[in-house]
This record gives C-alpha cells, structure tokens and sequence, in this order.
C-alpha cells in the first residue's frame, strides 16, 4: 500500500537531494573556471562537463519517474458483498474490464466491519476500493473509497445496464484509456467537487499502465441531473466524410444517488448527507402505504368533491335569466 | 417548539379512544390535534379576517333569502373582483401556516405517511372532542369554512402536480401535504357536523369564538410570534412578492427540519479533504486523468424524457470527445489505434455477433411487421377491387354486345350508314353470326315437332346411345342413397348399428342400378330432382 504521507516524503527527499545536487555543480562549474585558466587538459574537463550533464539528466528522469509513479502507480480494489445478484455481479465485472488498473477481490462476508477493507486494500497494494453492497439481492450500494485515508463516498445505484444488453452495440479495446467528461455542474459544489476529484481518480488509468493500450476509443461521461450521477460509456469511431466522430454507446449504464460521504476509507465523520436522498426501504414502504386504505381515501375523496360542489356553485346571474319569462 | 406539557394531555385522550391505535403514533397525533387548534386560532389574528368574514355572512344569509337582490349583486362583484388575488392569499397564508406547524413538530418526519391514514379516525375523535369540551375549535372552523374550501381546491391541484413528481421527492413533499390534509379535514368535519345553521347563530358563535381564541394561541406561544409577523407582512404593499420569499424560506427550514438528525454539509471539513487527498495536492496533469469538463452545464427539461435526455448526453460527451481530442493533440498523444493493432475487446467476438443478429432480427420483424400490415389493407380493399373489375368486364361485355345488335339490326334494315369502325371490329363476329342468319331463314319447327324432339332425340347416331361406357359408369352423381333405400320397408324396425353395414352394401349395388338406368339419358346430364321432374310435367 502507498500511503500519500510516505510518497510526499519521498518527494520532498528527492526535492531535497536535487537542490543539494545543484549548488555542487556550481562548485564544480567555478572550478572549471579555475582550470580555464589553466591551459591543460582542456579535453579532460570537456568529458567531465558531459559526464555532469549526463547525470544532471538521469536526476531529472528519476524525478519524472517518481512524481509520475503517484499517479501511475494507483490500483482498485473491487469487491462486493455477500447476496451480490447476477445483475450486479454483470456491473462489476463489467467496471473491472473497463477499468484496467483494477483487481477483484472475494466477497465480503460481514458487512458490519467494512473498515476491514482498509486493510485487505494494504495487502493487495491497491489504493482504491470500489464496493458493491447489496443488500435484500435488490438495492445496490456502490462505495467508492480512496483507502485508507478516505474520503469514502456512498450512492445507492439504479436503473442498471450492462454490458450483456444488447441493445448497446459499441465496443472498445480491453484496457484502452478512457476519457473522463464531467458536466459542468460538478464544480457547482463542493461535495461534487469531492466526488468529481474520487470518481476522476478511480476511473481514470494513468499513462503508461501495464496494462493500458496507447489509444483512445471510449469515453466515460458522467452528469449531473435531477440530484443524481448519469453515468454513461461512448465508444468514438471516426465518421465517414465528417469531422465530428461518432459515439455509440457502450455500456454500462447506471444512475447513482449521492447518500453520505465519509471522512475515512469506510468509515469516519459524516461530511456530506444528501437531503434528498430516500433509502429505498422507505421508497418500498410508502409505496406499500399509498396502496393501502383505499376505501379510506375513496371517502375521503367523495367528502372534498362534495364540498367542491358546494363551493362552486354560483347563483345563476340576474342577467341570465331576463329572458327565461 | 411545542409546549410538551399540553401534548401527553390530548395524546392520552386520543389514544383512549381509538384503543387500535399505535402507541408510537399516538405523539405525532396529540401534535396534529394542536397543530389544528393553532391553525383555527390563527385566524382571527390575521388581518385579513375581517374582510373575509362579511362576505361569509351574506352568502350564508343568501341562502335563506334576507338580502335583497342589490347586496347580492354586489356580493357577487366582490368576489369576482377580489378572485384571484383573493384567493393567492389565502393559498400562501394557508400555506405559510402549514409550514409553520411543520416547523414546530421536529421528529414528525417519519410518522406523517402514517397519518394521513389515520385522519379519518381523528376525524370523527376531533368531533367528539368538539361535542364534548371546546366549542371554540368548532366556532372558528366555521368561519373558516370558505376560505378552506378554497384552499382545498388550491391543494387539490397542487396535490395532483406533486403526485407526479418522482416517488422519492414525494416523501419529502408529502409530509407538509398530510398536515395539509387533515387540517382541512377536520375544520370540514366540523362543517358538515353544523351544516349551514341559521345565520343567527353562525354570529353567535362567531363572536364567542373571537373572544376565545387567545386563549388557544397562548397556548403556542411561538407560533403566535411568526404568525403576528405574517400579519404584518400582508399588510405590506408588495405582500405577494414578500410572502413568496417568505414561503421559500420557510420550505427550506422545513425541510433541513425534516431530516435535522441526517443533513451533514460540513463544507470546510470537505474542502480540507479535497485538497488533502488530491495527488500530490494539486490537480493530476491532463496526460493521467484524462478529464475534460463541460463549458457550460446540461439542461434537460424533462429527465424522464428518454430520447431527448439521451441525446442531450450523446450532444454534450460529442463536445468533450472534441475537446480531448484536441488535447491530445496538444499533448503529443495519439488517439486513433492503427488499422493492423488488433488486440482483445471489451466485448467478446461471440458478444458482437449476438448483437448484430438482435439488430438484424429487429430489422426483419419491423419489415414484416410491415408487410402484415400492408397486406391486410389491400385484403381490405381486395375484395371491392375485385368485385369492381368483375362488374367492369360485365359492362364491357355487354357493351360489346349490344353494339354488334344494333349493328347487325342496322344492317338488315339495310341501312349502310354504320360506323366503320363497329365493321372492323365485329368483322369475325359477323362471319360466325352469317351461319346464324342462314338459320333463322329456314322454317321454323312447330311446338309439337320440338316437344318430340325433346323427348325423343333428333338426328344423329342412334345405335349406340344408351349403352354404358367407362364414363357414365363411374357416375355416380345421379345416385342417392335415400332414393335407393325408398323402396326398403322399414316396418319391421331398426336393426340398430349391426344392420347399418348390409345398407351400405345394398347402397353399392343399388348404385349400379341406377346408373344402368339413368344410362339411357345422356350420361353427361345429372337427373332432376322428383318434385321437378313432377313440377315439368304439369
């Protein structure tokens, strides 16, 4: 596991270590001066300059490599409960193809101690842990975590499509990098803000993955609308005689409402609840209840449409009836 | 907010009566029950209330007829002049009451949907309670029992936009709209448990009812202090502009009130998150993330509106597609894969061709779903067509006809001024019809001559005729079986099934009779009938 208070030491050392690196070229660079003088051996110092060149450009590749490797160096972890349904069996192993710096773990067993994901993350080496929760084989929780640090994020997940469908007739390279698209509404707060910055983070595969292809042919979309996360995956194809590509989507397809976020990796401070969020218990239950006592409701019914008519009743004007006699 | 000492009080009673009552429920009643007195008490502090109240008296006296006809006129110009805004205030002050009371009940959330199932029941327990102890409650629903009507129309349209909105949101919704709902239910109640008395009386208690209310206000002090604030705010000039912030402001404490216990918004807490755990504290570059955001956000008028939604999804990803594409241009990167780079997909070649046979197998059923369609109209329209041309060849044929009649009949009257084209056209009819004329010269038959002629047969090959040939011995058209058994005598009874056998037997050779019979007329022609046969000979 990486933990991001060791990698910014790392980084602040070989910051460190460059900036001591630099004035001691200085010194030499002096001394060179100092040898210019002397007529000698010119040719020694030109080989000397080269070899401080050289090394001057492996420090700065060494530097490269270590600032990229925060960002290629990134794993997810991908689990699910116990009771997981094929449906949203099919959406994981549809997320983990698309997203190629990612590994499958079991399932977990007991969902009271997800905090214990932290540390299966630590043993897999993966930074993030993505966790299918399914709970009575019909309400999918998705969390999203970056471990164990946090923040963690919970959405209730709905309207699932997957791969499997056949009415979505794109298709893309296995491991290709995806583009990212966020609707603007993202930057509108600040716990989309959070979201945006996870999902990014998760989704997106660092340049150079092992497993990652050098080309682009998809697209992952994600929008904003009606208090809830559309997500959506476009294959690009060049269109014949345009110059706008095509997109076909792929798939999958989901909906996911934003219900808490978390301060830690599965765990910690509440930060953010949504308001509008409705646990689909609830949904169930008022629904049940909207069906029962029909014959209370009729009456009710009956007693307002009464009183209506009664209130509406208007007394025929003396001009319209002039003319009745 | 709620003084909780005057709760356990109605809740008791409430719960003594209806014994079926839950006792989890029994709270959130006692809250309703007050929330109602309130509600009525309310009223007459408002400012409004006595320009109402007048003209709830002359259309309660209309009924019984006191008025004379001019006050009645200028009751009806009244309320049609005040309508609309009339009306508006009274929504929002309702309104703005509702909330208030929502406000005050801070736990009720949950129990609400119950509620609204048990208002019935509180309906009838408020009644007793009016029977029983304070007329006051009785006296203002009685004033209030226009403006309610009123409201419930309001709340019935209102009610009906909201049903259709998302079941998720409703939950929120709905708690205000169950208060809503019984609140008027229970001042309906007391409606119809007056009916409309004699306006005498409706005064009386009018005026028992403004000096009592107070004391109910002072029950709920704090509500008294928003309320005296409404007041003032309806006085004001630009009251609707005033009150619509108000009612917004209101809705928004309502609903953090609702779900106090849950709503979490620490914003600093998150922005201290999001700079923490942001790699290497600042945005990742381009080349790892990959990420474009939109320039402007999506609108969509109507989300359940899946072909519009999609499109606007497919319009703005199509921008992000371009600007990424550019980018990576920027970035040095190669987008498009080379056409020889095959590698493993997403989906599986087996995947693919499913597809593409559910594709194929679309496009066919909607072809022939096509044709049915199409062939069914034309049977439709088959049968006229067909019985249309059938009636068209007739026509031409007896066109035809008739013009080589009067062709022919010109001709023998010997006049030559015929057309030559009918000549031409009727050329080899005329040639066929020359036999025809020579005929009609000989001498005619007499009736006797052709009655023999029928009879007997005339001309021709006589030897011969009557015997049998392959033909008329297959025949059997002539034969029937009931003819055949005619003679049979069925006197002795029915032998039951053994005897059907014999019959048919007999059936076969009897068939063979009568073909021998029937050789002597022409085999080709099928015998009549008997009562034909009987019906010629007369």
């Amino acid at each position: 596991m990486v933990k991001p208070n060791k990698i910014l030491e790392k980084i602040n050392k070989a910051k460190s270590k460059a900036i001591v690196e630099e004035p001691i070229i200085e010194e030499e660079s002096e001394s060179e001066v100092e040898v210019e003088v002397e007529v000698e051996g010119e040719e020694e110092e030109e080989e000397e300059e080269e070899e401080l060149e050289e090394t001057k450009n492996e420090s700065t590749n060494t530097d490269n490599k270590k600032d990229q490797s925060i960002y290629t160096k990134k794993r997810v972890l991908f689990t699910s409960t116990r009771g997981i349904g094929s449906k949203y069996r099919h959406l994981m192993s549809d997320l983990i193809s698309l997203i190629p710096h990612s590994k499958k773990e079991d399932k977990i067993d007991d969902r009271k101690t997800l905090s214990l994901i932290n540390e299966t993350c630590e043993m897999k080496s993966c930074n993030y842990a993505v966790l299918f929760d399914v709970r009575k084989g019909t309400d999918c929780f998705l969390w999203m975590a970056k471990t164990p640090l946090g923040p963690t994020v919970k959405f209730h997940i709905t309207n699932v499509h997957t791969l499997e469908e056949l009415q979505m007739t794109g298709n893309c390279l296995k491991g290709s990098r995806p583009f990212l698209q966020f609707d603007k509404s993202f930057d509108s707060e600040v716990h989309l803000q959070l979201i945006k910055e996870l999902i990014t983070q998760i989704y997106s595969t660092p340049k150079g993955h092992v497993k990652s292809k050098p080309f682009f042919d998809h697209i992952f979309s994600f929008f904003y609308q009606d208090g809830r996360i559309w997500f959506r995956n476009y294959q690009i194809t060049d269109q014949e005689f345009k110059k706008e590509s095509l997109l076909t989507e792929i798939g999958p397809r989901m909906i996911m409402h934003i219900d808490k976020i978390f301060s830690d990796g599965f765990g910690g401070n509440v930060l953010y609840s949504n308001p509008n969020y409705v646990s689909p218990n609830n949904t169930r239950s008022d629904h049940k209840l909207s069906k029962a006592n029909k014959y209370i409701k009729r009456k009710h019914q009956k007693s307002q449409a009464q009183e209506r008519q009664k209130v509406s009743f208007i007394e025929p004007n003396e001009v319209d009836t002039i003319f009745d006699n | 907010m709620v003084s909780k000492g005057s709760k356990p009080a109605n809740g008791k009673k409430v719960v003594t009566q209806k014994k079926s009552a839950v006792a989890k429920k029994s709270p959130a009643v006692a809250k309703k029950t007050i929330s109602n007195a309130s509600a009525i008490a309310k009223k007459p502090t408002t400012q409004k209330q006595p320009t109402k109240t007048p003209i709830n008296k002359k259309k309660q006296s209309k009924e019984i007829g006191e008025f004379d006809e001019d006050s009645l006129k200028q009751q009806l110009r009244d309320m049609i002049s005040n309508g609309g805004s009339f009306d508006d205030d009274d929504d929002e002050d309702f309104d703005s009451d509702v909330n208030e009371q929502d406000v005050m009940d801070f736990d009720d959330s949950e129990d609400d949907g119950a509620d609204d199932f048990y208002s019935e029941e509180e309906e009838e327990e408020e009644e007793e309670d009016v029977y029983g102890n304070d007329l006051n409650e009785e006296d203002g629903e009685e004033d209030d029992s226009e403006n309610n009507d009123v409201d419930d129309l309001y709340d019935e349209m209102n009610s009906g936009e909201e049903e259709d909105d998302e079941e998720e949101e409703e939950e929120e919704i709905e708690a205000p709209k169950s208060t809503k709902r019984l609140n008027k239910k229970i001042e309906i109640s007391g409606d119809a448990f007056q009916g409309f008395a004699s306006v005498s009386d409706i005064l009386k208690e009018e005026a028992k009812k403004t000096k009592k209310a107070p004391e109910l206000i002072r029950e709920i002090n704090s509500d008294e202090e928003v309320l005296d604030e409404n007041g003032e705010l309806v006085d004001s000039e630009n009251e609707m502009d005033k009150e619509e912030k108000r009612q917004q402001q209101l809705q928004q404490q309502q609903q953090k009130s609702i779900r106090s216990k849950y709503v979490v918004n620490d914003i600093e807490a998150m922005k201290n998150k999001l700079r923490e755990f942001r790699l290497s504290g600042q945005k990742t570059p381009w080349i790892h993330s990959l990420t474009v955001t939109s320039s402007s956000p999506l609108e969509i008028a109507d989300i359940h509106d899946d072909f519009n939604r999609e499109i606007a999804f497919y319009k703005q990803t199509l921008q992000g597609v371009t600007e990424c594409e550019r980018l990576c241009v920027q970035h040095g990167l190669t987008v498009r894969r080379k056409p020889d780079f095959f590698a493993e997909m997403i989906k599986s070649d087996q995947q693919m061709h499913k597809i593409k046979t559910n594709i194929q197998s679309e496009k066919k059923r909607v072809e022939t779903a096509e044709m049915i369609r199409k062939k069914r109209e034309i049977k439709k329209f088959g049968k006229q067509v067909q019985t249309q041309k059938l009636q068209e060849r007739q026509k031409q044929k007896s066109d035809a006809i008739e013009s080589v009649k009067k062709w022919r009949k010109n001709r023998e009257k010997g006049n030559v001024s015929d057309e030559f084209n009918i000549d031409l056209i009727d050329d080899i009819a005329a040639k066929n019809d020359r036999k025809k004329v020579e005929k009609s010269k000989l001498p005619v038959k007499g009736d006797k001559r052709k009655k023999k002629d029928a009879k007997y047969g005339f001309g021709g090959k006589k030897r011969y005729a009557k015997t049998n040939d392959k033909k008329s011995t297959n025949d059997m058209s002539g034969f029937s079986v009931k003819k055949n058994n005619e003679d049979r005598d069925y006197s002795r009874g029915k032998g039951g099934k053994m005897n059907k056998g014999g019959k048919g037997g007999k059936a076969g050779k009897g068939g063979k009779a009568d073909a021998g019979r029937g050789g002597s007329r022409a085999a080709k022609q099928s015998r009549p009938g008997k009562s034909k046969r009987a019906g010629g000979r007369k």
